[in-house]
C-alpha cells in the first residue's frame, strides 16, 4: 500500500487520531509521518511545525507574511509556536484556522465571556442557538413547539433591539 | 474506613485552574520590550487592588528574589518554571494561604491560578471565576468572538484553562498499568504528566492529569470530564490496592512499614529516596497501616524539596546538611523527635 500523502512511498505507519470521539485513520510513509510530527509529539513546538508543514501549500505561500500590529513573521511563529500579540489572529487568521482546527478539533469558542465583550454577544449566541432549534422542530414538523420557539426568539430579539437602543443612547 | 473518606484524599492530592489570558492591546510577553512588561504589571497591580482581599495578596517582582527563592516557589507550585525563565520581567501576585496566584509575563500577561488540597476541582474552578470576573473589569482581555480568549500559544485558545488534578496512584504504578492508564486518558484528549509537569518524572508515583483542549469546549465541561476521569482512576487505584492487599497482605505491610521506619529513624535521606519513601508512606497512612495525617504528608512533598530546605535555612548549605535537615523533617512527620 503507498503512503496517502505522497503516493510514492510503501506506507509503514498507521496512525489512529480520536478527536472528539471520531476515529479518523492514515497510512503513511516514515518521511510523511515524521513531517506530520506525528512522532514528536513532546516538544509543542516542533509539533506546531510539523502540523504546519504538514499542511497544503499554503504556510509555504504565508512564509513571507508579517503581522501588522506586532511585526512577527508567520515564519516565526512556525518555528516557536508562539504568536506575538491579538491582532496576530487577525493577520494570520488563514492560516491558524487549520492549526486550531487540529490542535482542538473545533473552531468555535464555547465557553465564557467577557462581562466587556458584551451582553450584545450572549443575545446574539442565545438568538441563533434558539433559531436552530426552531429550525430543528419544523423540520421535524413539531409545529407546536416551533411556535413557542418562535416566540421566544421574537422576545430574545426584541431584548436585542432594546440593548442596541440603550447602547445607541449612551453614546 | 479511608475507602469512604468524602474527600477522596487517599488519592487525589490537590485540584488545580490555571487561566491565561492576554491585555487586548499590548504585544504578548514573547514580543514585549521592558516597557510593556513594566505596564502589564502595573495594570495587573492596578486591578488587584480594587479585588475586596487585595490585601491578602503580596507582588513578588521575580527579579528582586534570589534564585533560591525563585525555585522554592516552582517547587510550591506557586509559580511555573516557564515564569522564572522570564525572570527578568515577571511578578506574581501570590495570596497568603497559596490558594491564588496570578502569574505576570509569563507566556500569556496572566496566568491566574487556583490551587485547593484533595478533590476539590469545581471549588478551584469557581475561585478562578471569581479572580477573572474582578480582572475582568479592571482589564480589557484579548478576546475573539469565534475563537474566544487569544493566547500565545494556540494550544490554549478558547477558554484558556487547563483544570488538572495531582493523584497518588502507586498500586497502578506497582501492577505496571500506567502505560495502559496513559492511553485511555489520551483518548479522552486529556494528558497525564509528573509532578512538576511537562517532561518531569512521575516521582513519588505521583501524576497530573489535564485537559489538552481549550477550544471549543465550556469550561463546565473541562471540569466535568477531568472530574469523572479523576473519579475513575481513584476507583481503579482503589481496586488496585485491594487487590495487592489480597494477594500478599504482609509483603505489602512490610514493604510500606520498612518505608515509615526509615522516615521515623533516618539521619539523612536524599530527595530521590525521599520521593520514594514518601510514597510508601502515603500509601501506608492512607491503608491506615500507620495513623500519620494525610495533609502533613502532602505539605512535606513541597517543604522537602531542595530549594525550599535552602530557603528555610536561611543560608546556603551543603547537600549533605540539606539531607540531614529533610531527615528531621521526616521525623517531624513520622512522629518520632531527637
Amino acid at each position: 500500500m503507498l503512503c496517502e500523502q505522497c503516493n510514492q512511498n510503501q506506507a509503514t505507519i498507521h496512525i489512529t487520531k480520536v478527536v472528539n470521539g471520531q476515529k479518523s485513520q492514515m497510512k503513511l510513509c516514515a518521511e510523511c509521518a515524521k513531517e506530520c510530527g506525528a512522532f514528536d509529539l513532546g516538544e509543542i513546538s516542533g509539533l506546531l511545525a510539523g502540523l504546519l508543514d504538514g499542511g497544503s501549500g499554503r504556510a509555504q505561500a504565508a512564509s513571507g507574511l508579517r503581522c501588522s500590529r506586532c511585526g512577527l513573521a508567520y515564519g516565526q511563529f512556525k518555528q516557536t509556536g508562539m504568536l506575538g500579540c491579538a491582532h496576530c489572529y487577525v493577520d494570520f487568521r488563514k492560516q491558524l484556522q487549520p492549526v486550531l482546527q487540529r490542535i482542538h478539533g473545533r473552531l468555535q469558542h464555547e465557553g465564557r465571556i467577557p462581562v466587556t465583550a458584551g451582553e450584545g454577544l450572549q443575545l446574539r449566541r442565545q438568538i441563533e442557538a434558539k433559531r436552530r432549534e426552531m429550525q430543528a422542530a419544523i423540520d421535524q414538523e413539531e409545529f407546536e413547539r416551533a411556535a413557542k420557539l418562535r416566540d421566544e426568539l421574537r422576545e430574545l430579539q426584541s431584548t436585542q433591539e432594546a440593548v442596541k437602543e440603550a447602547v445607541k443612547g449612551d453614546n | 474506613m479511608a475507602n469512604q473518606n468524602p474527600h477522596q484524599n487517599d488519592v487525589v492530592l490537590s485540584s488545580r485552574i490555571r487561566l491565561a489570558r492576554n491585555y487586548q492591546d499590548i504585544p504578548f510577553p514573547t514580543m514585549m520590550n521592558d516597557v510593556w512588561a513594566a505596564e502589564s504589571v502595573r495594570r495587573a497591580t492596578d486591578a488587584m487592588a480594587s479585588m475586596d482581599d487585595a490585601d491578602a495578596y503580596r507582588l513578588l517582582r521575580l527579579s528582586d528574589e534570589a534564585p533560591v527563592d525563585r525555585q522554592a516557589l516552582v517547587e510550591r507550585h506557586l509559580v511555573s518554571r516557564d515564569l522564572i525563565r522570564r525572570a527578568d520581567i515577571a511578578a506574581a501576585l501570590i495570596r497568603q494561604d497559596g490558594r491564588v496566584s496570578i502569574m505576570v509575563n509569563e507566556e500569556d500577561h496572566l496566568r491566574i491560578q487556583t490551587l485547593m488540597p484533595g478533590d476539590q476541582l469545581e471549588t478551584a474552578a469557581a475561585l478562578a471565576r471569581s479572580v477573572d470576573d474582578r480582572f475582568e473589569r479592571a482589564v480589557q482581555y484579548a478576546f475573539d468572538e469565534q475563537l474566544g480568549y487569544l493566547t500565545t500559544c494556540p494550544t490554549n485558545t478558547g477558554s484558556g484553562m487547563r483544570a488538572s488534578v495531582m493523584l497518588h496512584l502507586p498500586a497502578l504504578t506497582m501492577a505496571g498499568q500506567m502505560g495502559a492508564v496513559n492511553q485511555g486518558v489520551a483518548k479522552l484528549g486529556l494528558t497525564i504528566r509528573g509532578l512538576y509537569g511537562e517532561g518531569s518524572e512521575a516521582q513519588g508515583s505521583l501524576y497530573q492529569v489535564s485537559n489538552q483542549i481549550t477550544l471549543g469546549r465550556t469550561e463546565q465541561e473541562i471540569v466535568e470530564t477531568i472530574g469523572a476521569v479523576c473519579k475513575q482512576l481513584t476507583d481503579l487505584e482503589r481496586r488496585h490496592r485491594d487487590a495487592l492487599k489480597e494477594r500478599d497482605a504482609a509483603g505489602l505491610e512490610d514493604q510500606l512499614m520498612r518505608s515509615v521506619g526509615i522516615f521515623a529513624y533516618a539521619r539523612r535521606i536524599d530527595s530521590k529516596e525521599f520521593m520514594q519513601r514518601w510514597s510508601d508512606v502515603r500509601l501506608a497512612s492512607a491503608l491506615g497501616l500507620v495513623d500519620l495525617p494525610l495533609e502533613e504528608l502532602d505539605a512535606l512533598i513541597y517543604e522537602a524539596q531542595p530549594a525550599c530546605i535552602i530557603q528555610k535555612a536561611g543560608k546556603e548549605i551543603t547537600g549533605q546538611q540539606r539531607d540531614q535537615a529533610r531527615a528531621e523533617m521526616t521525623r517531624a512527620v513520622a512522629g518520632v523527635r531527637g
